[in-house]
């Protein structure tokens, strides 16, 4: 495969390649930004646009949009507290006070940069894993995903930074949420009080924007200030120390890159989960972790690096065996296919220079999107400082209307709705929303493979198997370390 | 304590409680539903309705008699990574974040965008029917007079800002959502 390397990239920069890139990234952007839109909606409308064209440009516009989505859903998600895309959520976490102390620019400069380099990690990793992967990808069944999703769940111990009961009674709050609808498993339906909307459940997108559009914006327009409550400078700061942010905490975007991508290769986990994983870490691992939740810059690192690089790893069950790794991929798989392209382990043999071009667009989009980004803070910081009651109804309208875009379907908006008014009570009596999101994300994934471990195993096939038990452990590390070293801590401050 | 602090306190703890007792009840509610469904269907939501009500009820039992706080000292416990001082902020509130530090006492006062705490979700309850009435403009007429009439009419009695401004908003909203919805995306509504 790497013999095709350099035709590969001759290929990508050969004219009019590198216009798609800049169209399909600029698209990309703009569906990342819209809370509501996202990657399978790009990639779904440019898919009849690719009808006709030649293989490696269609491929370079596809992935140029997919490229440039994780980034554009963490700016609204800093600026406004409102993720574009639900794998920017845990962005808004830090993001968003950041953007509130003025420092706005730094934190758009540190995702920006996290992203663009957590890419290239990731396509870093696709490269080399791609002739292994499949060895990786096979060996994760049903007792695997729920560890994953018990981490997953774990990280709500760390993120309930008030009151731990509070977060507990969300994440429970959450997870009953969760088992809203048609359960594949057990074949009941539950809780859809006799409509047929809710066969499908809460859908994450409308419940996501008003867990942190609406809900955001109910709480602005009664504060009648802006976002941002220091003074405006009168131009942006900050985004070159964002960017070296980055560098000063590379050990953490390395781990957090790393994740990602090893989250990613997983099939049907999804960029959701990525970022809480890699924010939850973050904490966990930090000396001094008080600050995250307020405004501390990993908080914006860790879920951006490990966002970009989990499409690196996200193509490998993608390409390798037709297995996509998220509904994105499984829309990109469906255009490889009209394309006439094969996923499947001949696929690097047969079309290596598909497969390298399709890399390089990954890199290339993602320092696209970078720049545009990082040369853009200033414009986009702007929105900080308008005043709040001009800026929250735009946000409802925006946001309801993004609710609606997805299915065309009214309740889509009514649970919006519901959801922007709960936010705001959470977030006035002190109830974690983080700890519902996460929950919400999670609680299918977990209950499913849950009832599907106990039929084919029972308990114990939760233990026996080795990276079951290896999750396990690493789970249960996670929840125990912190707690232990700060009583180490505490009892070294006690000592004269 | 004076008689406009203890009115603003019993204000403040009646709303905390009967947000409490929504949560309580549809955690009770859902419990006893999932009783209907088969039995590996009903075990993980029944068990998540049990558990949820009952830490929802002993969190209104601390909310609603501060006395309990003493002996229940777990429902009050911070997070594993939280600093364990939860002084109060001092000065005017500022708009926090996820998970601020819980005080031993009852919950503050609210004053930050100079409402009382009744004025305060009495304006939510308005925002919320201007919300639905947006929504139904959505389902009778056309999105971009929903988005326009809602945007006029929000700004203007609501924000009380002057009809310019709120004309204006309106018009260059409506305006940005057709470029993007209709000429970019091709969006049919």
């Amino acid at each position: 495969m790497y013999e095709a390397a350099l035709p590969a990239l001759m290929v990508m920069l050969a004219w009019p390649a590198p216009l798609y890139l800049v169209l399909g990234t600029l698209l990309g952007l703009l569906f990342g930004i819209l809370p509501g839109l996202g990657g399978p909606q790009v990639l779904a409308l440019l898919l009849p646009i690719t009808y006709g064209m030649e293989t490696h440009l269609a491929i370079v516009l596809l992935v140029g949009a997919m490229s440039s989505i994780a980034f554009g859903g963490s700016i609204p998600a800093i600026l406004i507290n409102t993720p574009g895309t639900p794998q920017s959520a845990a962005t808004c976490f830090d993001g968003f006070p950041l953007a509130q102390q003025g420092k706005a620019g730094m934190a758009i400069g540190a995702a920006a940069t996290a992203s663009c380099l957590g890419a290239i990690f990731g396509a870093l990793i696709l490269t080399i894993l791609l002739p292994v992967g499949r060895y990786v990808v096979l060996a994760f069944s049903y007792p695997e995903y729920f560890m994953l999703a018990l981490m997953g769940l774990s990280v709500i111990a760390v993120v309930s930074k008030g009151s731990l009961w509070k977060g507990l009674i969300a994440a429970c709050l959450g997870l009953i949420l969760s088992t809203i609808g048609y359960d594949p498993v057990t074949g009941s339906v539950r809780f859809t009080f006799g409509t047929d909307y809710l066969w499908d459940g809460i859908r994450l997108v409308p419940a996501f924007i008003g867990l942190f559009a609406i809900g955001e914006a109910i709480d602005l327009f009664l504060g009648r200030g802006k976002i941002a409550q220091s003074p405006y400078a009168g131009r942006i700061g900050g985004i070159g120390k964002g960017i070296k942010a980055v560098f000063n905490h590379f050990g953490l975007f390395i781990r957090c890159s790393v994740i990602g991508t090893l989250v990613g290769i997983i099939p049907g986990v999804g960029g959701a989960v990525t970022n809480f994983l890699a924010y939850g870490h973050a904490a966990q691992a930090s000396k001094n972790p008080e600050g995250f939740g307020r405004g501390d810059i990993r908080g914006v690192i860790a879920p951006e690096a490990a966002n970009d690089s989990k499409d690196g790893g996200a193509l490998v069950p993608t390409l390798l065996f037709g297995i996509p790794g998220s509904l994105e991929m499984a829309v990109f798989l469906g255009a490889m296919i009209v394309l006439g392209l094969e996923p499947g382990p001949r696929m690097m043999m047969d079309r290596p220079e598909v497969v390298l071009v399709l890399i390089y667009t990954l890199v290339a989009g993602n320092i696209l999107v970078a720049l545009i980004g990082i040369f853009g803070a200033g414009v986009l910081v702007k929105l900080t400082y308008v005043p709040s009651t001009l800026l929250a109804p735009v946000i409802f309208a925006l946001g309801l209307m993004g609710a609606y875009l997805t299915h065309e379907l009214l309740a889509d908006v009514i649970i919006a709705l519901i959801f922007g008014v709960l936010a705001f009570a959470m977030k006035r009596f002190d109830f974690s929303r983080i700890a519902v999101v996460i929950a919400l994300v999670l609680g299918g994934l977990a209950q499913k493979t849950f009832h599907q471990t106990l039929l084919l195993w029972g308990y114990k096939g939760f233990f026996i198997r080795p990276i079951s038990l290896g999750l396990f452990i690493v789970t249960m590390a996670m929840i125990v370390f912190p707690y232990v070293r700060s009583k180490l801590l505490a009892r070294g401050e006690k000592r004269p | 304590m004076s008689n406009e602090k203890k009115r603003k306190h019993k204000a403040v703890r009646t709303d905390v409680i009967l947000f409490d007792m929504i949560i309580l009840c549809f955690f009770l509610l859902l419990a006893v539903l999932s009783s209907a469904y088969n039995p590996r269907a009903r075990s993980i939501p029944m068990a998540l309705g049990i558990l949820g009500s009952v830490m929802m009820l002993l969190q209104l039992l601390v909310d609603a008699l501060p006395g309990l706080r003493s002996k229940l000292h777990f429902v009050g416990a911070t997070g594993l990574l939280a600093k364990k001082d939860s002084a109060r902020p001092k000065g005017p509130e500022k708009p926090h974040s996820e998970g601020t530090p819980p005080s031993d006492q009852a919950p503050p006062v609210r004053a930050g965008n100079g409402l009382s705490i009744g004025g305060e979700w009495w304006r939510v309850l308005r925002v919320v029917v201007w919300l639905a009435g947006f929504i139904v403009l959505l389902a009778f007429t056309n999105y971009l007079i929903a988005v326009g009439v809602f945007i006029v009419l929000v700004t203007r009695f609501e924000a009380k800002e002057s009809w310019k401004r709120a004309i204006l908003l309106g018009a260059c909203t409506n305006l940005g959502f057709l470029i993007l919805f209709e000429l970019l995306l091709k969006v049919q509504f």
